[in-house]
């Protein structure tokens, strides 16, 4: 049993090399780009739809309204970025339950290169919104003196992100793996299921922590919410 | 349990493309319907107002209408009833006028028919009361009888005013028709010829004609004078008698 799936290599070449983590990534991915192409096809903007549809369009519905209801404003404009953060996530935390399956989350490096985007789509979306002048402007807040503090806040929230993240996804398949030398097949399934779990409520976390953090930094909140949430 | 930098400079560059190829083939065009289908639902409720605006104009309207022909029922029936009333009394009048008139109608074929009963029982009784009367006198005449009548006539001429004896002596230009019921023998006929010329004059002859409709008595006619006593001169007075009753009890009777 292997911790750290980006261990499990593939394929080498040089500084290249193919990886469970980029494998199932690349899978993932391409299951929700041939889902979306799927779901395009049928796509009608009439009352009669199929089921599929309904679903994805009650599934958007519910993302923009938790968008609007944390950024009390359209979601058009951070739709894209965080339903791609809880779409890829949530896909990475249940795969993991399909034997033979590693999650791309369970990965420090994924968790990581994702709480980065974060990292970096946070001052993008604040100097968009409200100007570089006014978006740095709030490292100096309340003093100046506080500056290297906020910096240090930025990166520990990212950290808390990626290591949240690939904390409970990893834990949660090492249990699994651990409960499966030492008891009959009951429990674990029982674990699997827990893990499912798990899954879609760490991908919610995560997807909502970014949407706080692009919030708080397009200053919708005021700029001083999101240092207190990490 | 480190981070391998390759997969997480792989996993950035993995995010960024999934993130670009989900816009393009899920969130660009299941965003698009949704508004689209929203824009369709906005313009079809905002079509749903200006109809039900325009249903409520229209059942304004047409309340108005109703309204209006309500206030207007009133006065169409009381102007029907009117009409109807004055149609009815129209009716009437021209039943009772028809009626009047055939009332009328029969009143005066009534009278008519009562006046000619009236006339033919006059007519008959006068009839019936001259024919007993002559039948009577008839079977009673005889020569004496004429000889009396005669001498009545005598005394009439010798009575008579001697102007008017005059005038008939001009109209009768020297003849005059003296007319009896039964034929007068010779000396009859000497006997009034001298009376006549002594009482009009000698050159005045007597011109005999018998003529049994008279039943008695004698008569003298010259020029549209007559003189004379006759059964047929009573008759004559019988008659007119009988006839100014019968004209008078008429008239009672249409009374």
């Amino acid at each position: 049993m292997e911790i750290n799936i980006d261990q499990i290599i593939y394929w080498e070449w040089g500084f290249f090399k193919l990886n469970a983590t980029l494998l199932f990534s690349w899978l993932i991915m391409l299951l929700l780009v041939a889902g979306a192409w799927l779901l395009k096809r049928d796509l009608t903007p009439g009352r009669k739809m199929s089921r599929w549809q309904a679903l994805l369009e009650s599934l958007v519905v519910i993302i923009k309204q938790q968008i609007e209801e944390a950024t009390q404003e359209k979601a058009d404009k951070y739709f894209p970025f965080i339903s791609t953060l809880f779409l890829f996530i949530v896909i990475s935390n249940v795969i993991g339950v399909v034997p033979g399956a590693y999650s791309p989350t369970a990965s420090l490096s994924t968790t990581a290169a994702l709480a980065s985007c974060v990292f970096v789509a946070v001052p993008v979306f604040g100097v968009m919104t409200r100007g570089a002048r006014n978006y740095f402007r709030y490292y100096l807040q309340p003093t100046p003196l506080m500056l290297p503090f906020n910096i240090i806040g930025e990166f520990s929230r990212t950290l808390a992100l990626a290591i949240r993240l690939f904390g409970n996804i990893m834990s949660g398949s090492l249990i699994v793996a651990i409960l499966l030398s030492l008891s009959p097949l009951l429990f674990p399934v029982l674990m699997q299921a827990f893990g499912l779990l798990i899954g879609v409520i760490q991908a919610y976390v995560f997807a909502i922590l970014a949407l706080v953090y692009i919030a708080s930094a397009a200053g919708i909140h005021n700029g001083s919410t999101s240092a207190s949430i990490t | 349990m480190q981070i391998d930098w390759f997969t997480f400079s792989a996993q950035i560059i993995n995010f960024l493309i999934l993130l670009l190829l989900l816009r393009k083939f899920l969130y660009g065009p299941v965003l698009n319907v949704m508004k689209n289908r929203e824009e369709e639902i906005t313009s079809r409720l905002e079509e749903a107002r200006l109809k039900l605006l325009e249903a409520e104009e229209k059942a304004a309207a047409y309340q108005d209408k109703l309204n209006q022909f309500e206030e207007q029922k009133d006065e169409w029936t009381e102007k029907a009833r009117q009409e109807a009333e004055t149609y009815r009394k129209e009716l009437l009048e021209s039943a009772r006028t028809e009626v009047e008139q055939t009332q009328a109608k029969w009143l005066r074929k009534m009278e008519t028919e009562q006046e000619t009963f009236l006339k033919e029982i006059e007519k008959r009784s006068i009839d019936n009361i001259i024919d007993i009367a002559e039948t009577i006198v008839t079977e009673l005449a005889n020569q004496s009888l004429e000889q009396q009548a005669l001498e009545r006539c005598v005394e009439k001429l010798k009575k008579m005013d001697p102007a008017e004896k005059e005038r008939i002596q001009v109209s009768a230009n020297g003849s005059i028709e003296v007319i009896t019921a039964f034929p007068v023998d010779e000396k009859g006929r000497r006997e009034i010829d001298d009376i006549i010329q002594r009482v009009f004059s000698e050159k005045v002859t007597c011109n005999f004609k018998i003529m049994p409709e008279l039943g008695f008595g004698i008569e003298i006619r010259s020029g549209g004078w007559k003189l004379g006593w006759s059964m047929k001169t009573y008759m004559d007075e019988l008659r007119s008698h009988l006839k100014a009753i019968f004209d008078v009890s008429e008239v009672s009777l249409k009374q």
